[in-house]
């Protein structure tokens, strides 16, 4: 037979239960910690790291570490571990990707007011988002988590007691634990790692293109654009490194292939690209706890398409390369090789854009095209 | 604020519960209804601070127009109609108005895109009803925090029910009502936590398929990579669910916010996906609407005591009215029409069709074949409903048909983002274990089918939770404890971006 239960009785139950189930559930989160909103990682445990937004800054704020890898996809594949062995640092590697300029500033900026000070910060530039608004922020690729990042404590509701963050990162945590395998978390080499995922090839980067034809007609840069560009450099790029002379920032223009260029110069950009390029390099050539590296003119890899995905996108390889100039760059040479020096300065700007301008404004553009392979 | 969220659930119901019965225990009856009020107009504010101007002085309006009501009845109903309407009409149609008066006139007249305040079309309808009653002579010494609290109301502000001064008010000024009653409280918990699983678990997850649906109609209308049969036929049938799952589940928390306040709310739906004609449909669907609709529109034209004809006009008045109450959209509009016409059909031939049933049944197989008609009934009244669930979701009455011509197309293709949002977790190593092949096409096709066939009994076979027996058992309390987790839980999530390069 059925046993009914009486009002108090059924409804005290439901009260007790229901209470203690989000005590024990929001009390998970909260001891493991998974997007390190609260400290550091516990030694015992192991963490997943696979969610950039929503864990970036919790890494930021509350590891451990005297350097930062930081950028879009462009910087994803970077190896932490090589950029260590060769600065001789302990470093975090939070990239974005999509992220405009002033997102990844945002995050840098946590990581000096939580009280760090890193010695390096590795971050690449992209040119397709120079000319953004200063306070631009992706709004197109879904909701920013603002109750991980803001101050206020009564929305971390939303993180305590959010089912993705307990079914997907702390009960596995939990699981691991309980097993008896040991702590850790997914080591920076890997966290953002897409290139196992990728194709490499270029028929994919050369997708929908016959030939890159010449521009029907010049464009010219806007004021907005100058203004845009001026302001979103100044605040959201050097700012920080005025504030910041004890961190050199060691800032690249990623390689993006001739496909690129070919492209842009196609739909008669490419003048008003170069003249945001140098505008941005002479704000920056203004610190000098600011490097710019800039590897247009590797054409052994710009115009190798087969380790390109897009007309960007470059596979672990080049990546690993960009870390091996940058160190050379900066006077880490191993083996003391005289190899081309990637960084522009004061002393060879006004040569090394002449040279850029000459080398991509005639470049054969269609000579990518042919059907070598 | 809404019921699905952390702060409702974890704050605002809790203090406002505490506070409302604290005040009524030491007898201080008015204080704990002003209590209500402030809280349900925090609630309304959370929306949108502005909107409080609004309601407080809609609320004003029809109570000093209630109370001067004796000196000039006839007058004042009219200023009363009049201001009503023209309040949802500034706020609801002023946009859509000029908008089509300038297509049509080739005008220019500045469009003021107004903010629609949330929930105007609801309370606009009660005190219309309001006023309508209190010209009749039917409204009895209400004190205006009493009438404040029966239009501010928190579970019944934004969505409905449509509720009567006449249900609520005496239940406010019944004293045994002022006291905690165990036994609603836990039926009032019960149906709360069954109403935010429909919306939090069922219809949003429908909600996904229709956006991503729409988004690709609105994308590609025509041609290559529009919308193929098999999508089109998965977003209809989603949008059918999504809107009565999200509908219905906010009525149940409605109903049940009024149970813990020991305040009965009518109900609103009757399992009204099992009806067997489009008139049959509206005798279940949000009821309370029809009720508004035939108490102040279709019996005071005249109902159906002045001839067919007049029937039928009164017929197609009405459900315009419902179309325009809808949206300020033509698609409204169309859909209100369409359901018009199908609701005279049914008053047409449903006389002959009833004869011809009976005769049916009285033959040896009689039973079997109407069985089969029922079927076919059923049947048609759902493809109907689909179809003109269709229009009043499509963005216009060209994407509607764009959409709708798509189905002579050949094309069977299905994109995934539409299967995406049904994906049951960790499906994919229980077809392993079945030894069935467990591709990730695989996976989300039978998580589809599962949902769609779940949700399709749901509606048929089960009594509606208004109706169904809230045993207080222990599987009522495991299934309660359950479900309120999972949706409390449910409410954030960490969601995937979606890059597009870079």
């Amino acid at each position: 037979m059925e046993r009914f239960m009486t009002g108090k009785k059924w409804f005290g139950s439901i009260i007790i239960i229901m209470v203690v189930t989000l005590l024990v559930l929001a009390g998970c989160v909260f001891w493991a910690d998974p997007f390190f909103h609260y400290r550091k990682p516990k030694e015992y445990l192991y963490y997943e790291l696979t969610d950039q937004r929503f864990q970036n800054d919790g890494i930021t704020k509350h590891f451990d570490y005297d350097a930062i890898i930081t950028g879009t996809s462009m910087t994803e594949n970077f190896s932490a571990s090589q950029f260590d062995e060769l600065f001789g640092t302990n470093s975090i590697k939070v990239c974005f990707s999509g992220a405009t300029y002033k997102e990844i500033d945002d995050n840098l900026q946590v990581s000096y007011e939580s009280g760090h000070s890193p010695k390096y910060v590795l971050r690449g530039l992209d040119y397709t988002l120079l000319v953004r608004d200063k306070d631009e922020l992706r709004l197109d690729m879904g909701e920013y988590p603002d109750y991980l990042t803001n101050a206020n404590p009564f929305d971390d509701v939303k993180y305590l007691l959010n089912k993705d963050v307990i079914i997907n990162y702390t009960l596995p945590s939990l699981i691991k634990y309980i097993k008896g395998e040991p702590g850790g978390h997914t080591s920076f080499d890997v966290y953002s790692y897409t290139a196992h995922n990728a194709t490499y090839d270029k028929n994919a980067v050369l997708m929908g293109r016959s030939e890159f034809k010449a521009p029907e007609a010049i464009n010219a840069a806007t004021d907005d654009e100058i203004t845009m560009l001026t302001e979103n450099m100044s605040v959201n790029v050097i700012e920080l490194a005025g504030k910041h002379p004890e961190t050199t920032f060691l800032y690249f223009f990623p390689p993006y292939s001739m496909a690129y260029f070919g492209g842009v110069k196609e739909e008669g950009n490419l003048e008003k690209e170069l003249l945001f390029k140098e505008k941005a390099i002479d704000m920056m050539l203004e610190y000098d706890n600011i490097h710019i590296y800039s590897f247009t003119d590797a054409l052994d890899i710009t115009t190798d398409l087969n380790r390109y995905r897009d007309v960007a996108h470059y596979d672990q390889n080049v990546n690993f390369w960009i870390i091996e100039q940058i160190a050379k760059g900066e006077g880490f040479d191993s083996e003391g090789s005289n190899a081309p020096v990637f960084r522009i300065t004061k002393e060879n700007k006004e040569t090394y854009v002449e040279a850029e301008k000459e080398l991509l404004m005639n470049f054969d553009y269609n000579s990518l095209l042919g059907n070598e392979d | 604020m809404q019921f699905n969220s952390y702060i409702f659930i974890l704050f605002f119901l809790p203090i406002t519960f505490l506070g409302y019965f604290g005040l009524n225990h030491f007898e201080k009856d008015k204080a704990a209804r002003i209590f209500l009020t402030v809280m349900s107009l925090w609630f309304y504010g959370y929306f949108n601070y502005s909107y409080l101007l609004i309601i407080i002085a809609s609320i004003v309006v029809n109570f000093l127009i209630y109370k001067n009501m004796e000196r000039a009845k006839k007058p004042l109903l009219f200023l009363g109609l009049l201001f009503n309407v023209g309040l949802i009409f500034y706020f609801k149609y002023y946009d859509f108005f000029v908008g089509n008066i300038n297509a049509a006139f080739k005008t220019d007249f500045i469009l003021r895109h107004i903010t629609l305040p949330l929930g105007i079309s609801f309370f606009t309808f009660q005190q219309i009803s309001f006023i309508v009653d209190a010209y009749r002579g039917e409204v009895k010494n209400y004190s205006f925090s009493e009438y404040a609290l029966f239009v501010s109301f928190f579970p019944q502000l934004v969505a409905g029910p449509i509720v009567l001064h006449s249900e609520l008010v005496p239940q406010f000024r019944d004293k045994a009502k002022h006291r905690v009653n165990f036994d609603n409280l836990s039926h009032g918990v019960m149906m709360f936590t069954l109403g935010l699983s429909k919306k939090v678990i069922i219809a949003d997850t429908f909600g996904g398929a229709v956006d991503f649906g729409i988004q690709q109609a609105r994308t590609i209308a025509v041609g290559e990579g529009a919308l193929t049969i098999s999508e089109i036929i998965i977003v209809m049938l989603s949008y059918t669910f999504q809107i009565y799952f999200d509908f219905s589940g906010y009525s149940d928390m409605a109903t049940g916010l009024g149970y813990m306040f020991n305040l009965k709310i009518p109900m609103n739906f009757n399992s009204p996906y099992k009806a067997l004609s489009v008139a049959d449909f509206w005798k279940r669907w949000h009821m309370t609407l029809t009720r508004f609709l035939t108490t102040y529109i279709y019996i005071p034209l005249g109902g159906n005591r002045k001839g067919k004809l007049r029937t039928y006009i009164n017929t197609m008045v009405v459900f315009l009215v419902s179309g325009i109450w809808h949206g300020a959209n033509w698609t409204f509009i169309l859909w209100g029409i369409l359901h018009g016409i199908a609701q005279c059909f049914n008053k047409l031939t449903g006389g002959f069709y009833k004869k011809l049933c009976e005769a049916i049944e009285k033959a040896s197989i009689g039973k079997a074949v109407t069985g089969v008609f029922k079927g076919i009934q059923w049947f048609v009244t759902f493809a109907f409903l689909n179809v003109t669930w269709l229009l009043f979701r499509a963005d216009s009455v060209t994407m509607w048909r764009q959409i709708l011509k798509r189905l002579t197309v050949l094309n069977l293709d299905v994109r995934d983002g539409i299967l995406e949002p049904f994906r049951i977790p960790k499906l994919r190593y229980l077809l392993k274990a079945l030894h069935v092949y467990s591709g990730d096409n695989m996976v989300l096709w039978v998580s589809m089918i599962f949902v769609m066939v779940m949700a399709l009994v749901l509606c048929l076979a089960f009594p509606n939770n208004y109706e169904r027996p809230h045993k207080r058992n222990a599987r009522s309390l495991v299934l309660t404890w359950g479900l309120l987790t999972l949706c409390i839980v449910s409410l954030s999530s960490v969601s995937t971006f979606l890059y597009f390069n870079f």
